[in-house]
């Protein structure tokens, strides 16, 4: 498991690092000659398949690993059934990515499997909450937890107005209009857990429930930062950027799977 | 049994899963929930605050690693003279 660990970390950076210069160095010549356009395509569409694929598995070993009646269990069983949502939208893109070398069409089908994965994911993150909270360990009272989640939609609705208002205005047809507004507004709606959860997880910085924890919320956040930046810029036609959202969005998946192969190792005896 | 011996060996296991601030404040949690007040700590109070910290820690690492992380911290009250 630790090798597996250390090959897709290796894996995942190396991957990042053949990304993130294209954005600023686009004409560089290892991206013309080598690194070209339809390679790093490629390139993106393997590794979010792979690293997605394992956040998928290990999230639902990690579910069946629990015993029956664990409240973790259904929290980890949900996680996974929204990670399968993602992966088979992102299996639908990187069909057209990887095997007819082209840009995937937008809207497509791939856009139900990530839609219907959100409310899954919502639940899930809601279901971790309050497993936790049951667990007697001191992780802050549900008054706490509501307090900060009430503070986070404040804020996220005021950062979202500015946020979505370029995918508002823009004049698209409709139901790319809709995507381009469901994709962000769904991503802000699983901050407001993912912030509770972050409050309750530093305090075990230091332990193994922290790495997990650290992992599988920098990935949520990397990915919902993707979603939101891609809804901003992509209407501003800031194609340039577009290396960078690819990387974040291989980067959420390298940590979400990092995550559930932690949390898999943990729970098994 | 001194208490504060007992709570700093039960940190000592549990901090490699919830860290060091976490396990001792759970510590310090449920020895108030249970009422284990003064410096001493009786094998039964003992007993009620490792089946506290195994329950709460069964959410995070499941039933069968919990098991092995009591016996761990029944070892380490057992060292400082508690029944295991």
């Amino acid at each position: 498991m630790k090798r597996l660990d250390l090959v897709s970390a290796v894996a995942g950076i190396a991957v990042l690092a053949a990304l993130v210069p294209k954005a600023f160095l686009p004409d560089a010549p290892v991206y013309r000659d080598v690194l070209t356009d339809l390679t790093l395509m490629r390139l993106g569409a393997v590794a979010k398949i792979l690293f997605l694929g394992s956040a998928t598995v290990f999230a639902h070993r990690t579910a069946s690993a629990f015993e029956a009646g664990n409240p973790a269990r259904l929290a980890w069983r949900l996680l996974g059934i929204g990670l399968l949502g993602f992966l088979l939208g992102q299996g639908y893109l990187a069909f057209f990515q990887f095997v007819l070398g082209r840009p995937s069409p937008y809207p497509s089908p791939a856009d139900a499997g990530f839609i219907a994965g959100y409310p899954v994911l919502l639940a899930a993150f809601w279901s971790f909450i309050r497993a936790y909270r049951a667990s007697g360990l001191p992780v802050g009272s549900a008054r706490q937890h509501l307090l900060l989640a009430l503070a986070a939609t404040l804020a996220f609705v005021a950062i979202g107005a500015v946020a979505l208002a370029p995918a508002l205005a823009a004049s698209a047809p409709p139901l790319e209009k809709a995507l381009n507004t469901a994709y962000p507004a769904f991503d802000f709606l699983i901050l407001i857990p993912l912030l509770i959860l972050l409050r309750i997880t530093i305090a075990f910085r230091g332990g193994r429930v922290w790495t997990i924890w650290a992992a599988l919320l920098a990935g949520f956040v990397s990915m919902c930062a993707g979603d939101i930046l891609y809804a901003y810029f992509s209407t501003l036609g800031q194609a340039w950027l577009e290396p960078i959202l690819d990387a974040l969005f291989v980067l959420a998946y390298i940590l979400m799977a990092q995550a559930t192969m932690k949390q898999f190792e943990a729970v098994r005896s | 049994m001194s208490k504060n011996e007992v709570l700093d060996a039960l940190v000592v296991v549990l901090a490699p899963y919830l860290g060091e601030t976490m396990a001792r404040a759970s510590a310090r949690t449920h020895c108030e929930k249970l009422a284990i007040q003064g410096d001493e700590i009786t094998t039964p109070q003992a007993d009620a605050l490792l089946g506290k910290l195994s329950s709460g820690l069964n959410v995070f690492i499941g039933r069968e690693r919990t098991a092995l992380v009591l016996q761990e911290m029944k070892t380490a009250v057992a060292a400082r003279g508690g029944a295991s």
